[in-house]
């Protein structure tokens, strides 16, 4: 999952590069010229459209750059023309100097992404951001992924923009320390960025696998960088591969979402679940005990479990009673209580998830309804669970949930 | 075999708000189109494909402005030179042409050969 497929390379390239292009920009032009970053940036992709013929450019990313170069130095020179006398600032020709030395892509992306994750911004407002800014996504794919609409994710991602382009500078990450502020920030961009990835509603498939892969790459790079590289993020980057790893047998043959205690183990990803393990390994230091923790921690549990019977639910409850205490919201909740009816029975788990305070905020929350028909199937109540798998399919948020509970109700009325 | 001149307008040149991962997916449509196009003996791939900037002459007095000043979607954005035997099987080869996933056109003019002369 983290190769694209044939058909996207081109695509995959653009939007990476596109991403490299805009970190380097903004580092040459300033923040403030976010704009015109953005506009280079778009100039040197049209530039490619019209070069490339039938095979690519032996260094496709060097072309690039190059072009961009050149765009960025006629941008400097109109204005020299146009303005004549130059505030006191820089000079376009430091500025242009400095274009020409030898760009560190890692510190570039760095510095993008901890800006992007402004104080004055949401986390949805931030991971929007770093989707647009760093990862190269169209303002379309960015509302996809958010279940927004294209005008109102236009509107929130021009306010995103301006807020760091006024705050005048990029957020320097050269020590931990500098990082440690919003780090708490990116990793929830990140983890975000994920998520939209995994469950990714009406996101069309290949992006899908795009948004999860990206995830990773910009977890790998926070993990592979002395300022940024802490047991936390290990731990987040732990999940990740985990759950990417249960990507495979996710779907079955008629595109249907199969829950984890139904899916074919044997699919799972061994690479991916090893990545998963060493990081979740590597993550064991300082002590420290994040919520990425405790979630790797389950997702290692299920990972190395060979079937549902054999799973250690009580190990599982255990981190989940840890991670409510840390992090106690519903969805947290729910994977307790479905934990939990595995060791006290089904008719428990559904008293269990009733009980569960803010419960009305899970009402679109697909699982929500997922677990409460399944707990009543298994407690032999099929007319129960049918009506939760009717009510369940209003909450799907793409085929893949749709066909999913249409599945189910089948097994309440056959 | 007779030749043919593709001219191409408009497309997703023209289309300032393409996300990058949409221009490089049509992009590489174009790689796939004009490689197969090579590889029957129909064009050589390499063709024409403008900038959007440049001047534009006009009248007696030569007056020269900026710009080819076009409508974007009638904006010429390349042209490309094709063997084909007929006007017919040169327009079906145009069919082909990735150009149209965003409102471009092409327009298929015979070369005028001096034959037999």
């Amino acid at each position: 999952m983290t190769e694209p497929d044939a058909g996207q390379v081109l695509a995959t390239l653009f939007r990476r590069q596109s991403g490299r292009m805009t970190a380097a920009l903004v580092r040459m032009l300033g923040v403030r010229r976010l704009d015109q970053a953005e506009d280079i940036v778009q100039d040197t992709l049209l530039a490619a459209l019209q070069a490339w013929h039938t095979e690519l450019p032996r260094d496709p990313e060097g072309w690039l750059f190059a072009v961009m170069r050149n765009r960025f130095r006629d941008a400097l020179r109109r204005e020299r023309v146009r303005t004549r006398v130059l505030d006191a600032g820089t000079s376009p020709e430091e500025t242009e100097a400095e274009a020409e030395e030898t760009t560190d892509e890692s510190a570039d992306l760095l510095r993008m992404m901890f800006s992007c994750c402004h104080p004055a911004l949401t986390d949805d407002g931030r991971t929007a951001l770093i989707l647009r800014l760093v990862c190269g996504f169209g303002t379309g794919e960015v509302a996809c992924a958010f279940l927004a609409d294209r005008t109102a994710m236009e509107k929130r991602l021009a306010r995103a923009k301006r807020v760091i382009a006024d705050d005048g500078q990029l957020f320097e990450v050269s020590t931990p320390e500098q990082a440690r502020e919003r780090m708490p920030a990116v990793l929830t961009a990140l983890y975000l960025t994920f998520d939209a990835g995994y469950h990714g509603s009406v996101v069309p498939e290949p992006v899908r696998a795009e948004l999860c892969a990206d995830a990773i790459r910009l977890a790998t790079l926070l993990a592979a960088s002395p300022a940024t590289a802490t047991a936390e993020v290990d731990a987040l980057l732990a999940l990740m591969y985990l759950h990417a790893a249960r990507m495979p047998a996710r779907l079955d043959a008629a595109g249907a979402l199969v829950p984890l205690e139904r899916q074919d183990r044997s699919r799972w990803d061994r690479d991916l679940i090893a990545r998963g393990m060493e990081r979740l390994g590597a993550s064991a230091r300082g002590g420290e005990l994040t919520t990425y923790h405790l979630e790797a921690g389950i997702a290692a549990i299920h990972a190395m479990s060979p079937s549902v019977e054999a799973t250690p639910w009580s190990k599982i409850s255990d981190l989940y009673d840890r991670l409510y205490a840390r992090k106690p919201t519903a969805v947290v909740a729910l994977g307790r209580a479905i934990a939990r009816a595995q060791i006290d029975g089904p008719a428990r788990g559904i008293d269990a998830i009733l009980a569960i305070p803010g419960r009305e905020r899970l009402e679109d929350y697909p699982f929500y309804w997922a677990a409460l028909g399944d707990l009543s199937l298994r407690a032999g109540d099929r007319g129960r669970a049918l009506g939760w798998f009717q009510r369940g399919t209003k909450s799907a948020r793409n085929d893949a949930e749709r066909a999913m509970f249409a599945r189910r109700v089948l097994e309440c009325v056959d | 075999m007779d030749r043919f001149v593709f001219v191409f307008r408009g497309g997703a040149v023209v289309h300032k708000e393409l996300a990058p991962g949409e221009l490089g997916a049509h992009l590489q449509k174009w790689m796939v189109w004009l490689g197969e196009l090579e590889k029957k003996g129909q064009a050589d791939a390499k063709g024409t494909r403008l900038q959007g900037s440049g001047k534009t002459i006009r009248g007696t007095s030569r007056a020269v402005t900026d710009g080819p000043f076009a409508e974007a979607k009638d904006l010429v954005t390349g042209t490309l030179v094709i063997n084909a035997p007929t006007l017919e099987a040169a327009a079906e080869i145009a069919k082909g042409c990735p150009i149209y996933e965003y409102d471009g056109s092409v327009e298929v003019r015979p070369v005028f050969e001096e034959r037999g002369a």
